[in-house]
């Protein structure tokens, strides 16, 4: 096999392997940010706010709190367990019977619908809190909440350039792929040109070009594309390629440039004695 | 044998080849001779199945065929060596698979014409005689039923047919059949064609 064919085919092994890089390359990124945007919601979801309020206040407040669409769910803190909490943080062992007696203000804690709960309806939430009665007072901040939002943002803004680019991109190379393909084909049935038409008039079997024209357009694909797939099933066997294409993806990958081999031959230069 | 039954070779501007006598019956050495642009290439691309444009039929041992449906092997004056390689690896171009024997007629009959010193030289190094007589040598150990050597005068004079004599030799034993064209004929040969007025005439 010659030098220039030899190079033609690792220039076409490296199209491949740059061509399965941004599929692997896409499933990590999609990888990380399905992780970092999960560690982001929940975030969200353990954060609640925490409001203080009259007792006969309560029942109204937090059914109305509770009935909004980004609240995921109420939970008021018992009478008892409030005043455990107390006893505890103020130690106030001895005076524990005394507490129970006494009418504290209840507390209910809000927690909210990761995937709903935002910027937008922080604001809301906030209006719903004034227009509550009885409310003593309200345990919550933005900035609580700010890096998850911005994160959740900053991933939704990463997953639209990708859907909107990747398959330009993908297919795009794939496109690469096939032309450099092409090229190279040509490249090395426009140099043979000659060699063929010596060789006919050598007076040598025609049918001898037939075949050696059929085997070259396999093997300068059948080699990259063979040497793409069984590098990547290696790698993903060794767990050093998290993912790899199906396999149905090489088939699919390998009769289109089978097609465009042979192509090739019909559109190379001929060349005949005149 | 070849015989043309009513045949005419069509060419550029109206030219005709008007070819009646011709016989070609195996194993004779034919000399077609004629000058310029009097058709003898375009006869001899014709006889080797290369140019379609004539009129009438070829009929190969009485049977009307396709021209080059018989093996026939041209030598022309276009390229036919590949000029960067070595003169054996142009000699076993059309060779699938070369045997022990063919190789050692090969030797043999490049020892004969002196050209055996230089079998592992490119061929761009050789004389146009000596590129010509290699094609000759190529040609013959193939044994097709017809040899066509176009404008032999231009390649090769009377010292090139002793030296040649032994491959001449192989290919009559072998019952190929030689045809070459010349611009001057060659005495001592028997079987002799000249073209003028667009017509062959048998001498």
């Amino acid at each position: 096999m010659k030098l220039r064919l030899i190079i033609q085919i690792i220039l076409l092994i490296i199209v491949l392997f740059i061509n399965d890089s941004l599929y692997v390359l896409k499933n990590r990124v999609e990888t990380y940010l399905s992780d970092t945007e999960q560690k982001s919601l929940q975030k969200i979801e353990k954060e609640p706010a925490v409001v203080i309020i009259n007792d006969n206040n309560l029942e109204r407040a937090a059914t109305n709190i509770s009935n909004q669409y980004f609240v995921e769910e109420v939970k008021t803190i018992p009478q008892s367990e409030l005043v455990d909490i107390l006893t505890e943080q103020y130690h106030l062992t001895d005076s524990k019977a005394l507490l129970g007696e006494l009418g504290l203000p209840r507390v209910f804690e809000i927690y909210f619908s990761a995937s709903r709960f935002r910027e937008v309806e922080s604001g809301l939430f906030l209006k719903n809190i004034q227009e509550q009665q009885g409310i003593l007072r309200l345990l919550y901040s933005e900035d609580n909440y700010r890096n998850s939002w911005e994160m959740l943002e900053f991933i939704q803004g990463i997953r639209k350039v990708i859907e909107d680019y990747w398959l330009y991109f993908y297919y795009g190379f794939g496109m690469i792929f096939l032309i450099s393909l092409l090229m190279v084909r040509l490249d090395t049935e426009n140099r043979k040109v000659n060699y063929w038409l010596i060789y006919q008039r050598a007076g040598g079997a025609m049918i001898f070009r037939t075949v050696s024209r059929i085997l070259t357009s396999i093997l300068t694909l059948l080699l990259p594309v063979a040497a793409a797939f069984v590098l990547e099933y290696f790698l993903a066997k060794e767990l050093i390629l998290p993912v790899m294409p199906e396999i149905k993806y090489h088939i699919l990958r390998f009769a289109a440039g089978l097609l465009i081999s042979f192509s090739a031959l019909l559109i190379a230069r001929r060349k005949e004695y005149v | 044998m070849i015989e043309f039954k009513d045949f005419t070779i069509l060419g550029n501007r109206g030219f005709r080849l008007k070819v009646t006598d011709l016989k070609i019956i195996n194993g004779q050495f034919i000399q077609i001779s004629g000058n310029n642009n009097t058709g003898k290439s375009l006869l001899m691309r014709t006889i080797a199945g290369e140019y379609k444009a004539y009129e009438g039929e070829i009929l190969y041992n009485g049977i009307a065929v396709k021209p080059g449906s018989y093996k026939a092997l041209l030598i022309s004056s276009d390229q036919a060596l590949l000029p960067d390689v070595t003169v054996s690896r142009n000699l076993f171009l059309p060779f699938h698979k070369i045997t022990k024997r063919k190789k050692e007629i090969i030797m043999n009959l490049l020892d004969n014409t002196g050209l055996s010193s230089s079998i592992n030289h490119p061929i761009h190094t050789l004389s146009r005689s000596e590129k010509k007589s290699l094609q000759l040598i190529r040609a013959v150990v193939q044994l097709p039923h017809y040899l066509l050597i176009d404008d032999y005068d231009t390649y090769f004079d009377n010292s090139s047919l002793n030296n040649l004599s032994a491959v001449f030799e192989y290919a009559a034993k072998a019952g190929t059949t030689l045809v070459i064209t010349t611009k001057q004929q060659i005495s001592n040969l028997t079987h002799n064609y000249i073209i003028s007025s667009g017509v062959l005439h048998k001498l």
